[in-house]
């Protein structure tokens, strides 16, 4: 599987090597106002809460990304597991070259991808039902209004799912994360213009099925 | 931290739908998983720990500390008066003829002859002059190597005049010892035995081999 391998040697974040090694060994590091880049290097340093903050950003929304992209909650639960496992196995030599954000979702979407290829049997509807059961409503929204919306995302969520795995992965890293084009083909590893081709036509299926 | 700027792109009319998909439920991972990853991680961490201790013990200032004792005590345990330790057993005993400096370069009269030019070549040679050496004067010398009566003399190479040093008479001795050593495998005992007495009294400083010095017949 192609991971997006840190590159040893690469450009340090602004600030020079010895003040981002002063931050990183620091034992009164400002951990909630460091960077994604700083506290993974810190964790590799050793770092234990570094790495706390870090999952601590991450962890919904990667989880949900692989939820939505696997329609598995088992699953996405292994998957999940395993994209931080690698984070952990790949900490001492990580190297802050691209974003962190970019770098565990290319670990996460490649691990779905070879899901896939070893099952290429798509998740039948109850699975679907159950993963999306498992998705509770707002609690502060009124009953009417929470029928409605309540359809409204229904549709929503169906129409996602009915997306081909391509079209699937762009529109969630790109509703779920705010990715560029630019990240989204980091992230698949496809020309952005494909990219681009495949957001358009997933945007325009999702648009039709919420006006069905 | 990286900067990535976003560039503008024509994607932006999914804002609406970026609005709508954060209103769906915010499935997240369970107590469980949480607990699974932290637990990988703060594993990670110790073991980064434990070798960063053991780094620490194993300074490669330790290991150099202990090499430089380690060969002080072998030079304090060594006795090097012992020539078997010095690795001194086997070497000649110091000649002193050999040992003396270097000789001031003969004379130009005294150089090897020249090997005679073809006779083609002779009559554009130029007449010899008082100080070049002549073939005439090498000739007495080459019979002076030859006139020696050990025949394992003559199979040596002559010695090149005016470098007798020490390494150039060692290689003669081991040349000479070495051809002791073939007559003797030859099975021509009587001719080794005179080619070693020769080499004794030629050099009486060097020192023969424990074998060879066997085969002399007794100093009286």
């Amino acid at each position: 599987m192609s991971m997006a391998a840190p590159v040893p040697g690469a450009v340090l974040a602004p600030g020079g090597c010895a003040s981002a090694a002063e931050r990183i060994h620091s034992a009164a590091m400002d951990i909630p106002g460091a960077d994604d880049e700083t506290l993974m290097q810190a964790y590799g340093a050793g770092n234990l809460a570094a790495f706390d903050a870090l999952y601590a950003r991450h962890r919904a929304g990667l989880y949900r990304y692989i939820l939505r992209s696997t329609r598995n909650a088992h699953q996405a639960d292994d998957i999940f597991q395993e994209t931080w496992s690698r984070v952990i196995d790949a900490r001492a030599r990580w190297q802050p070259r691209a974003r962190f954000t970019t770098w565990l979702l290319q670990i996460a979407h490649n691990l779905i991808i070879d899901t896939y290829r070893r099952q290429p049997s798509q998740a039948g509807p109850q699975e679907t039902e159950a993963a999306l059961a498992t998705l509770a409503a707002a609690e502060h929204e009124q009953p009417e209004q929470q029928l409605s919306d309540f359809q409204t995302r229904r549709r929503l969520q169906l129409a996602i799912e009915s997306l081909p795995h391509e079209q699937r992965h762009a529109i969630l890293l790109r509703l779920e994360h705010d990715l560029s084009l630019e990240e989204i083909a980091d992230v698949t590893g496809a020309p952005r213009e494909t990219v681009k081709s495949r957001l358009r036509y997933a945007t325009q299926r999702i648009r039709e099925a919420l006006k069905a | 931290m990286t900067a990535h700027p976003r560039p503008p792109h024509d994607e932006d009319d999914d804002l609406d739908l970026r609005a709508l998909y954060r209103t769906l439920p915010r499935a997240e991972p369970g107590p469980a998983l949480d607990a699974a990853v932290h637990d990988a991680a703060a594993r990670a961490a110790a073991a980064d720990r434990r070798v960063q201790r053991q780094r620490r013990l194993w300074h490669p200032g330790w290991g150099v500390a202990a090499s430089i004792v380690l060969t002080a005590g072998l030079f304090l345990l060594t006795d090097f008066r012992d020539p078997d330790v010095a690795g001194l057993a086997d070497a000649p005993p110091v000649n002193a003829e050999l040992a003396r400096p270097p000789q001031a370069m003969p004379p130009p009269s005294a150089a090897p002859a020249r090997p005679e030019a073809p006779a083609a070549l002779r009559r554009y040679a130029p007449a010899p002059q008082a100080g070049q050496a002549a073939p005439a004067q090498a000739e007495p010398r080459a019979h002076q190597y030859h006139a020696q009566p050990d025949a394992a003399a003559d199979a040596m190479p002559a010695p090149p005049p005016g470098a007798d040093t020490k390494a150039s008479a060692l290689a003669k001795t081991d040349a000479r010892i070495e051809h002791i050593r073939e007559l003797l495998q030859e099975g021509q005992r009587d001719a080794a035995l005179q080619a070693l007495q020769d080499l004794q009294r030629d050099a009486p400083d060097a020192a023969l081999p424990p074998d060879l010095r066997a085969l002399l017949p007794p100093a009286r």
